[in-house]
């Protein structure tokens, strides 16, 4: 990266601090907005349906579920496969079925 | 059985191999049942990788992306399986305020990641690194009833940040109601259960690079268990190269089209399915500092390890030592 790039990428770093700052001031119009769009699945417990959906499950190729995370909020997801709970992880140890990590 | 609840005891099985350009891992709580999921999950992540796959030439969005170079291309009709894919990404971007943005693809060519990741060279010459805006979602017009899309010429989508644990959510889903068993589909580390859970729960190992259970980690690392729903982890530590001096990674801000500024190396978050996890870990990245707000605001249980690995938990993420539980 040359000089000017550098100077470039240090002004967009510092403009984004600036957003954070501002971010940080509106973050609860932040959440509201998320709800009002849909997102208010992340915090329904297990097992609570909705009719909350705004746009239309699909028909994914092959496919007989309609497990449709593309409606608009998380609340299909979490009515079609039964589970959905947002509650928090547990502590464990032992074993592991998987990892999840950056790929 | 409902789904999400625990079962009989039955011998637990797994399968891992490679696909959309990451480790696939499937486990289904009834070995007997291994052979046929894995069919199932194989086929599905075959007519994913069609119909999204910005590195193949014949996939439906390449073939899409050469149709709309035309200046006054007009819109066209895309798959089912395209159209669904295409409104989850809509779909992130509007709940991230355009953090998560299918919009990058050019931006993603720019810095170097125009192949498959296997084949991006992992070093090479300095490249000139030009801050600029992308496109941005709003310029996609998309018609998700009658499956009709616009993109202005030169807007090239990358549905990458959100296609994997979109297709985890989807074939665990799939493959739980088929096969009436418990599924965890893992890609590249999206991870989607579905169906009855193990005694104790999915336990999963966060860490900053996805790898094989039975392999230790690199860096810090956590075990926490799931009943349902998804799980996914957002990291710079991983599908990094370097051109020249600059070492470069996946996750591109927006606002920038370079990649995300570090201040967060790897962010875990536990949703209701893995897309909504997948959507926010991402978005975390991007936010940077204001990640920890935006995350606490949301209720969504989250683990961040920033640069100097410090971890930090929120909204009932267990709480860890320095260095994880491991």
């Amino acid at each position: 990266m040359d000089a000017s790039n550098r100077d470039a990428l240090s002004a967009v770093v510092a403009r984004q601090r600036g957003r954070g700052r501002l971010r940080s001031a509106t973050v609860a119009l932040g959440a509201a907005s998320l709800v009002a769009a849909g997102a208010i699945a992340y915090t329904l417990p297990s097992g609570v349906t909705h009719t909350a959906t705004t746009t239309a499950g699909t028909a994914a190729a092959g496919g007989s579920s309609a497990h449709a995370t593309s409606g608009g909020s998380g609340v299909a997801a979490a009515t079609s496969s039964g589970t959905g709970s947002a509650s928090a992880p547990a502590a464990s140890s032992g074993t592991s079925h998987a990892t999840s990590g950056g790929s | 059985m409902p789904a999400g609840t625990a079962g009989p005891a039955t011998q637990e099985a797994s399968a891992s191999w490679q696909a959309l350009g990451t480790g696939v891992q499937l486990t289904v709580t009834d070995a007997s049942q291994l052979a046929a999921a894995r069919a199932m999950l194989e086929a599905d992540l075959a007519a994913v990788d069609l119909a999204c796959s910005r590195f193949r030439p014949d996939s439906e969005i390449a073939v899409l992306d050469r149709a709309m170079a035309g200046a006054r291309a007009g819109p066209v009709t895309v798959s089912p399986l395209l159209a669904e894919a295409i409104a989850v990404a809509l779909r992130a971007a509007r709940l991230t305020d355009g953090d998560v943005d299918l919009t990058v693809g050019a931006a993603m060519n720019a810095v170097g990641y125009d192949r498959d990741f296997t084949l991006v060279q992992r070093t090479g010459p300095a490249v000139r690194l030009t801050v600029r805006t992308i496109p941005g979602w709003r310029q996609v017009e998309f018609d998700e009833q009658a499956r009709r899309l616009r993109v202005p010429p030169g807007v090239r989508l990358d549905l990458g940040a959100t296609a994997k644990a979109w297709a985890a959510d989807r074939s665990a889903a799939r493959i739980a109601a088929a096969l009436g068993c418990g599924a965890l589909v893992s890609l590249g580390g999206d991870i989607a259960v579905s169906g009855q859970t193990p005694a104790g729960g999915w336990r999963i190992r966060v860490q900053d690079v996805s790898g094989q259970p039975e392999d230790p980690p690199a860096g810090p690392s956590t075990v926490v268990a799931i009943h349902g729903g998804g799980l996914a982890t957002s990291s710079t530590a991983a599908r990094r190269w370097r051109r020249g001096g600059d070492v470069l990674h996946h996750i591109l801000d927006p606002r920038t089209g370079l990649p995300a500024a570090p201040v967060w190396r790897t962010v875990s978050v536990a949703a209701a399915s893995c897309t909504d996890a997948n959507i926010a870990s991402t978005a975390a990245i991007i936010r940077g500092w204001a990640a920890p707000d935006w995350l606490t605001g949301l209720g969504l249980p989250a683990r961040l390890v920033d640069e100097a690995s410090q971890v930090r938990t929120i909204n009932g993420w267990p709480a860890e030592t320095a260095g994880g539980n491991l």
